[in-house]
């Protein structure tokens, strides 16, 4: 009963407001009345009567307003006044509005994008089923996180002793060739345990899972195919269940079609996205499932409340076990690596991220201050019009209210533009990320981020008005409406703008040295020599199958035949082939010395091993330091023969010629043949610029042949414009092979670099957009000073002072302001870059250098922000500056 | 009486204006001056307090209000207890009276 009646009056105040405030006149004006009769009763002359009454009321207005304030619903109701008068002192003002929205956009807008792509990247959970349940489980030395393999044998071990785990499946590369449905295409795959798609709880669209009897090496031709590459390849045919495809060279059996919504290329190893997967099909009797030949992929889906940590812990424990029970087979420091699936996905890209979104949160704190300093500027040309409503019976609290009101509509029109700067600025961002990057395609505008634009707005509105509303607060009523207190109000006014200038040359330079030490190690990579001349060179992939191709010779031969063909193609200098291509992907394999046998194998050092063809070395220009290349006649029959990098003679023939050793790489078995060092090379960087070389060790292709082979083509121009004559000249010899991944060597070092140069550019973009709006801010403050002063500088030049001496004197003042902000900017940025020391490469995150450099550039473009002001100054003209104010 | 202690005694405002309609409607002067009168001059109302107060309590609904004629034909808003009002009284005057005591009893108390 009570509330209705409540919630009737808080209508009723506010539908009928004109109503209620003419009774409420009519009221107070009758006390009046009332109030005078009773003086006069008691004998006061009637005008006498009246004035007593109204000093014994206090204020007609006042009384209306304090009873107003009494009334149910008066916050809406203040609310909505306010801002309607606020929209009204706004477009009074455009000016003012507008310089103050476009930097609340620019603030709001870069903080929006950098967070879309934070969300999707790193805070959406990862599209399955209980998604914190899912983890990679790799095999490693107790200090290389980098490693992400297991091998079958022991994984089958671990499934079996463990108990964390609801299931465990494997995965292994599997791409091949698909002949059904069009043109001969390289179709992505991966080789999967029949758990897998149980682990990661993925429904079929059609048909249905692998079966544990559709595993096995002799029954694995099954094979279940992507939503899109259904439709590309089939037609979206309905009765695919059941039909036998060609995969490569053996038919193969589809027994399911994924959702179209099933992300594969989240799972670890399935970063190209597989079209194809066909089951693993591994029995422990089958060589390459020995311990220690690591080349699988392990998830596991941990049982509900177990950690990974927890999990982590007891496979390490059983692992123990393991390497004691076979220690020929391990290596003793093998352990075991649980990393959650989310950890592993966003892996190295979290700490740009965090980064950046940091970065974007000070220029967002930057246009705030601008915004407050420009409030405070704006409020005491309002003085006069707060003390008029102060007087009129507005309380502190209401003048407080009114401004912040009036700065929450700035910044949620700021944040209006600043969500279509947002939508692109992510599109943007989306451009310009590197590829390693996951689930980019993954970023839209969601309800999330439009959320995080509002709440950031509010903020900023709240933080940009805050400083001035309190003050609006502190009018002093008499003095104001007077105007004598202006020149002591003023100077305390001052501080607090001189605080927000200061603070915001600070957060520049913070950013500006972040990005300057980007910079400097973007410049000092490209300054690394990789040990190779990436420039002008063509990559391709290729592999052979079929029953055709099971000699050795003939593989060989279709080499040959493709290398002689491409040899009269204008343009093309030199072709190797190699089995590894430098900053894709890697083959380490233990390094044995035929005279110093270990105790234990498996302690043996490894070396990235390439098989290569004669002439490698000269097409990718490595230098070739002692000894010989590989010939033609380092073939089948002829001695094995072997090349080694400058490390890694260095490493494991310290005081002795390596030349003419015998060494093994892989397993040491006395059985096989040893190769024998025929000759040292120079170092490459296989991992990226910014990871020293290893070992290195070379075979000759002929002798040690691998599955599937890069080609390596010097060129002469640009060797995109080669691809498809490149690619007649391979179909020519055998139109069934695949040929793909053309791509300039270069691309493939860029891609080391994308991360850096993403980060270096928002950053510097960040970085200018700081510069830029500290350089307002410091202009607004000194111009206002100016203005503040201009009596002060007339009467000076009047009395003789030199304009130049005005100048000085006017400029000091930025300076001090200027430097004090770079002092603390210097100290801020001591403390934060170290954030950075990730991304950085044989820069220190206190880097002297840098800093002096940033605090250069933001003293000359802050210090001519202030002359701009300053030299208006010594411009006055005494006379008209004694007549101002 | 200064504003401030007035201020300080909200809850005591609600109930002396309480009270004071309690023989009869009054406008909003003579419930000031009807609380000065019983209260021997202690409590001067200033209308910056009494009309906040009268317009929240007649919205609480304890008051009702019209528009009537003073003694000498002026026009004023007059005042009165409703049903909730006189409830209101009651407990008012109840839970002051525990007050009083509680206080009492710990004044003496020492």
């Amino acid at each position: 009963m009570r509330h209705l009646r409540r919630i009737a009056a808080f209508f009723r105040n506010l539908t009928g407001r004109r109503a209620t405030d003419r009774d409420l006149d009519a009221e107070v004006l009758a006390h009046l009345d009332l109030l005078a009769e009773e003086k006069m009763r008691q004998g006061m002359p009637p005008i006498e009567a009246r004035r007593a009454a109204r000093i014994d009321l206090g204020g007609l207005e006042q009384v209306k307003e304090e009873v107003r304030g009494a009334r149910s619903g008066v916050l809406v109701e203040q609310l909505w006044q306010d801002a309607r008068y606020g929209v009204r002192q706004l477009r009074r003002n455009p000016g003012f509005a507008a310089v103050a929205v476009i930097t609340l956009a620019l603030g709001i807008g870069a903080n929006t994008a950098v967070f879309s792509v934070v969300n999707a990247v790193l805070l959406r959970q990862l599209p399955f089923s209980e998604p914190d349940q899912l983890v990679t489980i790799s095999e490693g030395d107790s200090d290389s996180a980098a490693n992400t393999t297991v091998d079958f044998t022991t994984t089958q071990d671990l499934a079996a002793r463990s108990r964390s785990f609801q299931s465990v499946a494997l995965s292994r590369e599997g791409s091949g060739a698909l002949l059904e449905g069009g043109e001969p295409e390289r179709i992505t795959g991966r080789r999967v345990g029949h758990e897998f798609f149980d682990t990661l709880r993925v429904n079929m669209a059609l048909g249905r899972n692998f079966r544990a009897e559709e595993d096995r090496s002799d029954n694995r031709r099954f094979v279940i195919l992507s939503h899109a590459l259904w439709v590309r390849r089939f037609g979206s045919d309905p009765n695919i269940v059941g039909r036998v495809v060609h995969l490569t060279d053996a038919p193969f059996v589809v027994v399911g079609v994924l959702p179209a919504d099933f992300h594969g290329q989240l799972v670890p190893g399935s970063e190209n996205l597989p079209e194809i997967y066909t089951a693993l099909g591994y029995s422990a009797s089958d060589s390459f499932a020995c311990r220690g030949c690591q080349h699988l992929r392990l998830i596991g889906r941990l049982k509900p409340g177990v950690t990974v940590a927890q999990a982590s812990a007891e496979l390490k424990s059983i692992m123990s076990g393991i390497v004691s029970e076979h220690p020929a087979s391990y290596a003793q420091s093998t352990t075991i690596h649980v990393e959650s699936l989310r950890d592993q996905v966003t892996g190295g890209v979290g700490v740009a991220l965090w980064v950046l979104l940091g970065a974007a949160g000070f220029v967002l704190l930057i246009a705030c201050s601008n915004v407050a300093n420009l409030i405070l500027a704006r409020a005491s040309g309002r003085h006069r019009e707060m003390a008029l409503r102060a007087a009129l019976g507005a309380g502190r609290r209401r003048l407080a209210a009114q401004l912040l009101t009036e700065t929450l509509l700035l910044a949620l029109a700021g944040g209006a533009a600043g969500g279509a700067l947002a939508h692109w600025g992510t599109q943007l961002l989306v451009a310009l990320a590197p590829a390693r990057i996951p689930r980019l395609n993954e970023i839209h505008l969601e309800v999330r981020v439009l959320l995080f634009a509002l709440g950031a707005s509010v903020l900023t509105g709240v933080l940009s008005g805050l400083l001035p509303a309190l003050r609006a607060g502190r009018v002093q009523l008499n003095d104001a409406l007077k105007d004598s207190a202006k020149s002591t109000d003023a100077r305390e006014r001052h501080g607090a703008r001189n605080v927000l200038v200061t603070a915001q040359i600070a957060l520049a330079f913070v950013l500006a040295v972040g990005a300057g030490l980007m910079a400097r190690t973007i410049v000092h990579l490209l300054g690394v020599n990789p040990g190779y001349d990436a420039h002008n060179v063509l990559t391709l992939a290729t592999f052979v199958y079929g029953k055709r191709y099971q000699q050795p010779e003939v593989e060989l031969n279709y080499y040959q035949q493709a290398f002689d063909r491409l040899q009269s193609i204008p343009g093309i200098e030199s072709v190797a082939m190699t089995s590894v291509l430098p900053m894709e992907g890697f083959d380490r394999r233990g390094f044995h010395i035929q005279d110093r046998p270990r105790a234990n194998e498996s302690d043996a050092p490894s070396a990235d091993t390439y098989s290569v063809s004669p002439g490698y070395f000269r097409v990718m220009k490595i230098p070739l330091l002692r000894g010989r290349d590989f010939m033609r006649t380092d073939a089948p029959g002829t001695e094995a023969v072997a090349i080694i990098s400058e490390s890694c003679a260095r490493a494991m023939f310290p005081n002795e010629d390596p030349i003419g050793k015998h060494i093994q790489l892989g397993g040491r078995d006395d059985k096989q043949p040893w190769f024998t060092i025929v000759g040292i090379v120079g170092d490459i960087r296989q991992y990226g610029l910014d990871r020293p070389p290893a070992m290195e060790a070379y075979i000759a292709q002929a002798q040690d042949l691998n599955f599937g082979y890069w080609l390596v083509a010097r060129t002469t121009s640009d060797p995109r414009l080669l691809e498809r004559s490149v690619r007649a000249a391979f179909l020519e010899v055998d139109k069934t092979l695949p040929v793909f991944l053309f791509k300039p060597l270069e691309d493939y070092v860029a891609s080391t670099l994308a991360e850096r140069q993403f980060t270096l550019a928002l950053l510097a973009l960040f970085g200018l957009l700081a510069l830029t709006l500290a350089a307002v801010g410091i202009y607004g403050v000194v111009s206002y000073l100016v203005n503040q002063r201009t009596r002060e500088v007339g009467i000076r030049i009047a009395l003789g002072a030199a304009r130049a001496d005005v100048l000085g004197m006017i400029l000091r003042e930025g300076l001090g302001l200027v430097g004090i902000g770079l002092a603390v900017g210097f100290i801020a940025s001591l403390g934060l870059t170290r954030l950075l020391l990730a991304l950085l490469f044989e820069v220190r995150p206190a880097d002297l250098p840098t800093a002096a450099g940033v605090a250069a550039l933001l003293a000359a473009v802050t210090l001519f922000a202030c002359y701009l002001p300053a030299r208006r100054a010594s411009r006055v003209d005494p006379m008209i500056a004694l007549r101002h104010e | 009486m200064a504003d401030k202690q007035t201020e300080l005694l909200q809850g005591t405002l609600d109930m002396l204006i309480l009270k004071a309609l309690g023989l009869g409607p009054l406008h909003g002067l003579g419930i000031s001056r009807r609380i000065e009168q019983v209260t021997r001059g202690t409590f001067h109302v200033k209308p910056g307090s009494l009309f906040p107060a009268l317009h929240r309590m007649e919205e609480e609904g304890w008051l009702s209000s019209h528009w009537g004629e003073s003694e000498n034909n002026r026009k004023a808003k007059y005042y009165q207890l409703t049903k909730t009002g006189r409830r209101q009284l009651e407990t008012e005057t109840e839970r002051w009276g525990r007050i009083s005591l509680a206080i009492e009893r710990a004044l003496e108390a020492s």
